[in-house]
């Protein structure tokens, strides 16, 4: 189909990006379900099982891989429901990427810039931190409010900032010593909207992660969204929960064997609230018939 | 029908079973009562008025009471639907109207209240009736899957609750079924919220259950903190801050998801450690999951620390202690816990503490042989299903007996150790064959063995198996290759280390590149590397802030005074005196007190047949640092040169840096003379093979300056 307006007959209007992107994706993969509307798209199974096969073909990934430009140019698109649309299958992107040494892989690479490049933006560079509380200190949470004795105004808690997530320097090309923090900033966005993911997306995510290089900047984030699979509001859905525990599962015996004690205490917490049946969502409600 | 159950789970409401014949019960309401069965006849009936009516004129209740009763008993029956139509007739709005005044007017004294036919009784009740109808609506709905419905309903239990009790509900005012009602909503509502997947609504319903005054017994409110916890920690929702109203008197706010949920989670330990409420120890693991997460171990153990005795194993809070304070950086501390839990009468055989201890132990020379020994542990105990343990094991054993071999007292002792360090680090490749970690640590050991053939391979495997992505492997890969004078290759892997690397990291490569220039002999060329690592250095200095930190960088950053003194060395072997001299009054002027600037100024001195001062060079240079090898040997050569006399001097300076440095060429050189000098052939002849044997494998910088 082409995109050239018709001059001869032209009763509709010039179709938007987003269409015009949505019916580049179908000459890609493939049939889309109809009508193509890219919020709905997202929950759309079929769709992202096409994405995904096309993205493990041994031929993928590379600078002029369809559907690589195709993912960079619908993130680069204003359309929220198409970021979404991208960072859907950024689990098998980046586990595809990560498992390839060899070069030629522009394509995959052009897509991570983009969504580091957009969250250097969205931060400024700046790193994120949080301020771990002095417990002594009053807070909007305790329940007993100071008296009028209280000096400890001044207690700094600048003491315990914690850097969650360091400082963005832009980033041109990915250089090697780069690449997990790049794909960890990615993974970062797709934890950010992960509430808007489809459990599908979710479960490729613990399928694949548990072999990635052991850095933690890639394990980070990967902690996160994993723990968000097990205790997460959607937890129970579809053996998500499952295939979550499994990840960690392996990620623990990895940490053990490296004797990372970082990892080991997150990864051993997570095993240990599985095992206390912690955080499991109540049962449906039920229905009386 | 077994009505009696329904109604002893309903709780708290004066119903109760008599067990007649017809099955029904009685229901009683400002001290009336009426039997149930005839009221449900009518309603199976279909007939809802004529039901309520019997109800009203049976007990003397207005419309919205009747129906609340009469919509309980349905409930409380499963028949969720009956109920829901029942309860649809409540107006709520109308309620609230009639209740409001009364209640809010005058609060009744404690003293009044104490009688039951108190004046404020009965609206109370009232509310309490009506409340509780509209809590049990919203719950059929939730059983219908009408979540949405079920959500705006509890909703408005609480938005009446406020309407009608303006300052918070009054602390021992309040009718004990109105404030279990009150309750109950505050609990279900955030839940309905995630039900439906309304995530801002949930939190907006969290907030409001925790920051208003619901007067809320300790255990319902320790159960709302710890599912917030939960819910801000995974769901993966980012919560809009606290209003403006909330940030007052100096108190601590949180400004996101993870600050609250760690602030809650702070909270809720307190009131275990203070034994307020029950010990639950899924709130330590989600606490341990956050602070591991942001790097804040030494926090953890603070908190592990306060844990009341009889929780934790002894031997289990140790081990999470160490595993805290390694984390932190503090693995004296770390492996002094290790050391009391891994005690023959504790738990000697924990995988976790010996393996830790071993890697702790794995790291300092003198703690080597204690590390080989827990090493040795894990290998012996890892059985069945923890025989993948073994490699592990293995690994800290291969490290520990080479840090052992570096300190060892003869040559013959160093041999076997070095060459049972190498056996247990393939046996561990048998276990673990892609681990990154053991991959290098065998190109290590080979290169510091000088088979540099094997560790060229070594070196490659890792840059594979990493893909480039750590930094020592390509700064292995390049003194590897300089060992085997192969020094173009040396640069072409370290210009593509360059490549590889972000700005921030390539200051310890341009400093080999420097070296490697220099042992070319392109003198022009390494100044202007060193020129270029200059500006490096000044750039990262002017830019980095307290938070720019990456542990790689912070590792490998490369300081002014590095650039200073390899270039005044760089100068006097140009025999460039004055260049040198400059570049050397920078560095001292960085570090006045260093061994490596007086070691440089000596060579100098020597060179320009300034001996004494030279002399006092080196000696002041060993002052500042007893173990400085390059002074060793520079005294040693200059003792032997000055004659006879001071051959013995010579001699013991030189071994000193052999047993320090084992590969160092230049001492084997000197030694070799000195022998030679004292006529001692065969041992002449001993040191100048090891000088020309390791003359063909010397890198341009010592392997050991990679970790």
């Amino acid at each position: 189909m082409s995109d050239e307006p018709n001059p001869t007959n032209q009763p509709n209007p010039p179709p938007t990006l987003t269409q015009t992107l949505l019916t580049s994706l179908s000459t890609i993969v493939g049939p889309l379900p109809i009508p193509t509307i890219s919020h709905s798209l997202l929950h759309d199974p079929t769709s992202h099982t096409s994405i995904s096969t096309h993205l493990r073909l041994p031929s993928s990934g590379s600078g002029s891989d369809d559907l690589c430009r195709w993912l960079y140019d619908a993130f680069q698109s204003a359309d929220p429901h198409l970021r979404l649309l991208v960072l859907r299958s950024l689990p098998v992107l980046s586990a595809v990427y990560l498992s390839r040494t060899a070069a030629s892989n522009a394509g995959f690479e052009a897509v991570l810039l983009a969504i580091y490049a957009h969250e250097a933006e969205s931060r400024a560079g700046q790193p994120e931190t949080v301020s771990v509380p002095d417990i002594n200190h009053s807070s909007l949470y305790h329940e007993t409010r100071p008296g009028p004795n209280k000096n400890n105004n001044n207690m700094s808690t600048e003491l315990n900032r914690a850097v969650v997530s360091p400082a963005l320097d832009p980033c041109g090309t990915v250089r090697a010593t780069r690449r997990a923090r790049i794909v960890g900033v990615a993974l970062e966005l797709y934890y950010s909207r992960i509430s808007s993911m489809p459990v599908f997306s979710k479960i490729e995510f613990c399928e694949s992660c548990a072999v990635w290089p052991a850095h933690w900047e890639l394990l980070q984030p990967t902690l996160w969204i994993l723990a968000h699979c097990l205790f997460g509001p959607a937890a129970d859905s579809d053996g998500l929960r499952a295939a979550a525990g499994r990840a960690v599962e392996r990620l623990y015996e990895r940490a053990s064997h490296e004797v990372n004690p970082q990892a080991m205490l997150a990864t051993r917490s997570l095993l240990r609230l599985v095992e206390l049946g912690d955080g499991v969502a109540p049962p449906p409600p039920q229905v009386f018939t | 029908m077994a009505t009696g159950e329904h109604l002893s789970s309903s709780g708290g409401f004066e119903s109760s079973a008599f067990g007649a014949e017809d099955g029904g019960m009685e229901v009683l309401a400002n001290g009336l009562g009426v039997n149930t069965s005839e009221v449900e006849a009518r309603v199976d009936d279909g007939n809802i008025q004529e039901a309520e009516s019997s109800l009203r004129g049976g007990l003397s209740l207005n419309d919205e009471e009747a129906r609340a009763l009469l919509g309980r008993l349905e409930y409380q029956k499963g028949n969720v639907e009956a109920a829901l139509r029942v309860f649809d007739g409540i107006d709520l709005q109308a309620a609230i109207h009639r209740l409001q005044p009364s209640l809010s007017e005058k609060p009744p004294s404690r003293r009044s209240r104490s009688r039951n036919e108190s004046p404020h009784s009965i609206p109370q009740h009232a509310a309490s009736l009506v409340l509780e109808a509209i809590y049990l609506k919203s719950l059929s709905l939730q059983k219908l899957g009408k979540l949405n419905e079920a959500a705006r309903e509890c909703k408005s239990v609480l938005d009446a609750v406020e309407k009608i009790f303006h300052n918070g509900i009054p602390d021992v005012l309040v009718d004990n079924k109105l404030q279990e009602t009150v309750s109950k909503a505050v609990e279900l509502l955030p839940e309905l919220w995630k039900q439906t997947g309304c995530y801002q609504e949930a939190l907006v319903a969290y907030r409001r259950s925790l920051l208003s005054q619901w007067n809320l017994d300790n255990d319902c409110c320790v159960r709302i903190q710890k599912r917030f916890a939960v819910f801000l920690l995974y769901s993966g929702v980012e919560s809009s801050p606290h209003s403006l109203a909330a940030q007052i008197d100096g108190a601590f706010v949180p400004k996101n998801n993870l600050e609250e949920a760690i602030l809650l989670l702070m909270i809720l330990l307190r009131k275990f450690f203070l034994g307020k409420t029950e010990w639950d120890p899924a709130v330590m693991e989600h606490f341990t999951f956050a602070m591991s997460l942001c790097g804040k171990t030494s926090v953890l153990a603070r908190h592990l620390e306060e844990v009341l005795p009889g929780i934790y194993h002894r031997c289990d809070r140790w081990n999470s202690l160490a595993l805290c304070y390694s984390c932190a950086g503090q693995n004296e501390v770390a492996l002094n816990l290790l050391r009391k839990s891994l005690n023959e009468h504790e738990k000697p055989d924990d995988f976790v503490a010996l393996l830790l201890a071993a890697k702790i132990c794995s790291e300092d020379c003198l703690l080597a042989s204690e590390g080989a020994g827990y090493a040795r542990r894990v290998i012996a105990n890892a059985k069945e299903k923890d025989e993948h343990l073994k490699g592990a094991g293995l690994r800290f054993l291969g490290i520990c007996l080479q840090k052992l071999a570096k300190a060892a007292s003869s040559d013959h002792q160093r041999t076997l150790l070095l060459s049972d360090a190498l056996k247990s680090l393939h046996e561990a490749i048998n276990f673990e064959s892609h681990n990154p970690d053991l991959i290098f640590e065998l190109g290590l050991q080979y290169a510091e063995y000088r088979n540099t053939d094997v560790a060229l391979r070594y070196a490659q495997q890792f840059i594979d198996v990493t893909g480039g992505s750590i930094l020592k492997g390509w700064k292995l890969l390049a003194l590897v290759l300089s060992a085997q004078r192969r020094y173009p290759e040396a640069e072409v892997a370290i210009e593509s280390a360059l490549d590889e690397t972000a700005k921030w990291e390539k200051g310890p490569l341009l400093r080999i590149k420097a070296k490697l220039k220099e042992a070319r002999s392109l003198s022009t060329e390494a100044v202007e590397t060193y020129r270029s690592l200059y500006g490096l250095v000044h750039a990262q200095r002017k830019s980095f802030g307290s938070f720019r930190s990456n542990s790689q960088i912070e590792n490998d950053k490369v300081n002014e005074f590095e650039v200073w003194h390899g270039l005044a060395s760089l100068y006097s072997n140009l025999s460039r005196w004055k260049d040198a001299e400059i570049c050397l009054e920078k560095a001292k002027a960085l570090m006045p007190h260093s061994a490596d600037t007086l070691h440089v100024e000596g060579v100098m001195l020597e060179a320009r047949g300034q001996l004494d001062q030279a002399l006092a060079a080196y000696k002041n240079g060993l002052s500042m640092d007893s173990k400085h090898i390059p002074c060793k040997v520079s005294l040693g050569s200059l003792l032997w040169r000055t004659g006879s006399m001071s051959l013995p001097a010579a001699r013991s300076f030189l071994s000193d840096a052999l047993s320090l440095e084992p590969t160092n060429r230049m001492a084997w050189y000197y030694q070799g003379m000195v022998h030679r000098d004292e006529d001692r052939m065969v041992d002449a002849a001993d040191c100048f093979q090891a000088a020309c044997m390791l003359e063909e494998s010397d890198p341009i910088e010592s392997f050991s300056s990679i970790t």
